[in-house]
């Protein structure tokens, strides 16, 4: 059964073309099998068992595609409840930036607010798509704001990040052949685009690195009040977090740039530490595009005792730039411990005739004039279906009684028990006053429910500081060697094929060799590796059932290995270059993830035909 | 005076009339029939009766425009002209409860929208919010109530061997039309009643028609609700839709059989009517449809459930004799109900005002 991991929807007006709601459902990925998930008893209706069966689709959302496997037409946009135009889930990863949902992200785009006017524009006789006027663009403008930097999806993204990040990493041998394919590849061929998709000018093959402990005089990213002032460059992390939590066994990636960017191509030698250092901390470092990637593991040794959590350390980075005498560094301080997850607070008991309502948000609530609407957490013992629909038993109205001319105050649709305010705050309010409003439950008898909250009008978040160099005197090391790979190498196994990294994040079968993963601010190109394909593991027995020597079977399935994650390598260019013809040439094809799928599983097939055929 | 052709024994007639389920069957019923053929009669939209054959059947072009292909063939996917007849068959059942209510408060407000008009006639809310509905409609569970619902609106898909072929019904217990109005609503093209009918869907008054273009034969009947005769005359209305190829032309265009030079169809007692037992509503087929390459017993589900995303009513799909009627609660609903006990966030952002953007 499939889950939903969000579920929203929300009413935006798009100025005088009217208003429009939108919907956004998150499915999550289908959980492990035989894994022992919280299930609430179903809602009335046909299960999922009573529908026709659908067959099963790449991603949890194909079963509601209007056909799973040529459709992605998640962004659907509705009149009266009928379909009038959809788009693909490219909007999803490249409008809004949320790749690792594309597949399993629906919007749901309801137009029936919009003004006569607007509707006449857009809708076309034929239901084969909305006119693309000016119309079109002012809704597609909406959602974008509305949704690109929305909290929830923002999170579901960076747990999808962290899914792939947790994904086994790739062994050093196969790296090492990987490399080999790359570094031939480039010296045969010009780089087809500069930044994030390229693997920045540093060779693989070239040694960095630091050494010893020694006291010395370094320049790291620090408020004026500390040390000596500094010059640029200087090593930043995105993280912006001083503390980084890491759970045992669990990968975690920090990703290190250098500020100026453009100072990146003149590290010559760069080194993680930590202090103190523990025995069980693997440190690695993978160079991407624009940056490198620290990555931590805490491998927990079987006879652990858990009371020893959690551990504390401090991880530095250390680098030197060309013409720079002093290096600079950046700390981060670790702390590992096991993840405890919270189990689902159980619903709240609700009633038809509601007595209580509460706000839950912290008070006072922090509204910025002029800025993004604040959302006011409240919670009621009434049904949900009480406030829902066109003429529901019950309504709120809140209203700001120390301004009276303070705009309209909106709600969400309470779901078991709990809804939202949203305030939009005008500009124009002093920072630092007091506003006080009240929060009112009407229903058909008795008095109305009424609770009351303070509001305090803030400046706008100030914008961060410009990172400002300081030098300061630190133990720092010396020379050593560091491999610099341009991508992550990742393995996953059939315990792992309901994790959703398959194609951005779809389930794996036993029918994907491998898949890769674009890039982004904090992770860089992730090859994956299917090493339960099917196809491998007949290829493999194969090999042990002709009583083929150990090595040799290594040294086959390395090859196999490597020659894969350097064809996706070159797919992920290749769609690189496919988008930036399509930039320019609309009709310009690039190539799906299905159509990449297949062609991985082709290219595999016939590297295991090639490997078996005797020389 | 011409005066309307009629069709002897309507019962028997129409029961195997509304048998058709194939294109060969079709044929079989025109066969029996007197029909002008189509080279012999040449509609002409000035004098339609020129060329008229009394006691014949015609072939007429559908909207009397015989330039109507642009105006029929109109559907992207198979899926698209079963969504508007379906559509049709909602705005159908929402009418007969319109005038209902005027009958019994003359004067009522119009409903402002079709949702609105739901909730007022049927105490239905919208679909994707059913699976949270804890109250119950008129007396039963609101799933239990949406599900006889549904039962109102049918589409079927019926597949046919020797040669394989598919047909596609859709029937409702809407308001119907009678037979002298049937020209002038299910075969005019853009002649739309809807538009100063806020609670309807449709507003070209042709998106149904693009079932015509995707399949060999259509056949139509309509009964009007007796009550909302409005003088006309009761009984059923019957008709075929064909395309028509004109000899040594290219303009290809879409006709139906009419018994009157005014366009009228064929019009059969209500006791016809009653023998198949349609009391009042809609049933009509789109015969030897074309799918194209997909299977539609397995996509037809999927298909309607992303077309029509969160209909404003349910209705019923029957993909084969083996398979119970499904209720079509649209993607909304589906999605609504799927996995709550995974849902990490369900809301819904209401009435959000949003000022004019400035550049």
């Amino acid at each position: 059964m499939t889950g939903v991991m969000l579920d929203k929807s929300f009413k935006s007006g798009i100025g005088s073309h009217g208003m429009i709601e939108i919907r956004v459902v998150v499915l999550r990925p289908r959980p492990p099998k035989g894994s022992d998930t919280y299930r609430e008893p179903s809602p009335p209706g046909p299960t999922e068992e009573e529908e026709p069966l659908v067959e099963p689709g790449s991603s949890p959302l194909s079963a509601y595609l209007e056909r799973k496997t040529h459709g992605r037409q998640c962004v659907v946009f509705l009149v009266n409840g009928q379909r009038h135009d959809a788009w693909d889930n490219s909007f999803v990863s490249r409008d809004l930036g949320f790749k690792y949902l594309r597949t399993r992200t629906m919007i749901v785009v309801e137009l029936d607010s919009l003004t006569q006017e607007a509707i006449s524009e857009t809708v076309q006789g034929s239901r084969q798509g909305l006119y693309a006027g000016q119309v079109l663009g002012a809704i597609s403008d909406r959602l974008v704001a509305t949704l690109k930097k929305d909290p929830d999806l923002l999170r579901l993204q960076a747990e999808a990040e962290q899914e792939l990040a947790e994904l086994q990493a790739g062994d050093e041998v196969v790296r090492k052949k990987l490399d080999e394919l790359i570094d031939a590849h480039h010296a045969a061929a010009s780089h087809v685009q500069v930044g994030a998709a390229e693997p920045g000018n540093i060779h693989a093959d070239q040694t960095v690195g630091l050494g010893k402990l020694k006291r010395q005089d370094l320049v790291t990213e620090a408020l004026p009040s500390v040390g000596d002032p500094g010059a640029l460059p200087l090593l930043v992390a995105s993280r912006q977090g001083k503390i980084l939590r890491l759970r045992p066994n669990v990968e975690s990636t920090l990703h290190i740039e250098a500020l100026p960017q453009t100072a990146w191509d003149s590290i010559t030698d760069i080194a993680a530490r930590t202090s103190p250092q523990l025995e069980e901390l693997g440190i690695g470092m993978a160079r991407t595009p624009s940056g490198a990637n620290v990555v931590l593991t805490f491998f927990e040794p079987k006879d652990f005792n858990d009371d020893e959590y959690p551990l504390e350390t401090t991880l530095r980075v250390f680098a030197r730039f060309k013409e720079q005498t002093d290096l600079r560094f950046l700390e981060r301080d670790l702390i590992i411990d096991r993840h405890h997850p919270k189990p689902p607070s159980p619903k709240p008991p609700l009633s038809l005739a509601p007595s209580q309502l509460r706000i839950v948000s912290r008070q006072p609530i922090r509204l910025v004039p002029g800025g993004p609407s604040a959302h006011v957490r409240v919670s009621w013992n009434g049904a949900d279906s009480l406030a829902l629909g066109p003429s529901p038993e019950w309504t709120f109205e809140a209203y700001c009684p120390s301004l009276a001319t303070f705009p309209p105050i909106n709600f969400t649709a309470p779901c078991d028990g709990r809804f939202e305010l949203l305030i939009d705050t005008p500009r124009g309010l002093l920072t630092g006053q007091h506003l006080e409003f009240e929060l009112r439950a009407i229903g058909p008898d008795g008095p109305p429910l009424t609770a009351s909250f303070t509001g305090e009008i803030a400046s706008p978040p100030p914008v961060p500081p410009a990172p400002e160099p300081r030098r300061v005197v630190r133990a720092a090391p010396e020379a050593a060697g560091q491999r610099r790979p341009p991508y992550d190498l990742k393995y996953v196994h059939e315990q792992d094929w309901d994790t959703p990294t398959c194609w951005g994040e779809s389930a794996w079968t036993q029918g994907d060799v491998g898949a890769f993963s674009e890039p982004t601010e904090s992770t860089p190109l992730t090859l994956v590796i299917n090493e339960d394909a099917e196809g491998l593991k007949e290829f493999r027995e194969g090999l042990v059932q002709r009583g083929l020597d150990e090595s040799t079977v290594r040294e086959r399935v390395t090859r196999y290995t490597a020659h894969i994650a350097f064809h996706l390598y070159q797919m992920f260019r290749f769609k690189r270059v496919c988008l930036d013809e399509q930039a320019e040439d609309e009709s310009a094809h690039v190539p799906s993830d299905d159509e990449m799928r297949l062609e991985i599983g082709r290219v595999a097939t016939t590297l295991l035909k090639l490997m078996e055929t005797p020389r | 005076m011409v005066t309307p052709t009629e069709i002897e024994d309507h019962e028997r007639f129409f029961r195997t009339a509304v048998d058709a389920a194939s294109s060969s069957a079709v044929r079989s019923v025109l066969a029996k029939l007197p029909i002008v053929s189509e080279d012999e009669y040449v509609f002409d939209e000035t004098a339609p009766e020129r060329g008229w054959q009394a006691g014949y059947l015609h072939w007429y072009p559908v909207g009397r425009d015989r330039g109507n292909a642009g105006r029929i063939k109109l559907a992207g996917s198979p899926e698209n002209p079963i969504a508007e007849r379906t559509i049709n068959a909602m705005e159908a059942l929402i009418e007969l409860e319109r005038r209902r209510e005027l009958r019994a408060q003359p004067g009522t407000d119009v409903p402002r929208s079709p949702r609105e008009a739901v909730l007022r006639y049927f105490d239905l809310p919208r679909l994707d919010q059913l699976p949270r509905w804890n109250r119950s409609i008129r007396g039963q569970k609101a799933f239990d109530y949406a599900r006889d619902l549904a039962r109102r609106i049918r589409v079927r898909l019926v597949r046919s061997t020797r040669p394989v072929e598919y047909g596609v019904f859709v029937d409702d217990d809407g308001i119907g039309q009678s037979p002298s109005r049937l020209h002038a609503t299910l075969l005019s093209l853009g002649r739309s009643d809807k538009p100063d009918k806020p609670y309807l869907i449709g507003i070209f008054g042709q998106g149904g028609s693009s079932g015509y273009a995707v399949s060999d034969y259509s056949w139509l009947a309509s009964c009007r609700a007796p009550e909302f005769l409005d003088g006309d005359d009761d009984g059923v209305g019957w008709t075929v839709v064909k395309r028509i190829f004109p000899a040594g032309r290219r303009d290809v265009y879409w006709a139906y059989l009419a018994a009157h030079p005014d366009g009228r169809v064929a019009r059969l007692k209500r006791s016809a009517a009653d023998a198949v037992g349609l009391r009042h509503g809609t049933r009509l087929a789109h015969l030897n449809y074309n799918f194209g390459k997909t299977e539609p017993a397995a996509t037809l589900y999927q298909g309607l459930n992303h077309l029509l995303f969160n209909p404003v009513l349910p209705y019923e799909l029957v993909t084969g004799p083996e398979r119970r009627p499904d209720p079509m609660w649209g993607n909304g609903y589906r999605l609504s109900r799927l996995g709550e006990d995974k849902k990490a966030l369900d809301k819904t952002f209401g009435g959000q005002t949003v000022d004019k953007r400035t550049e």
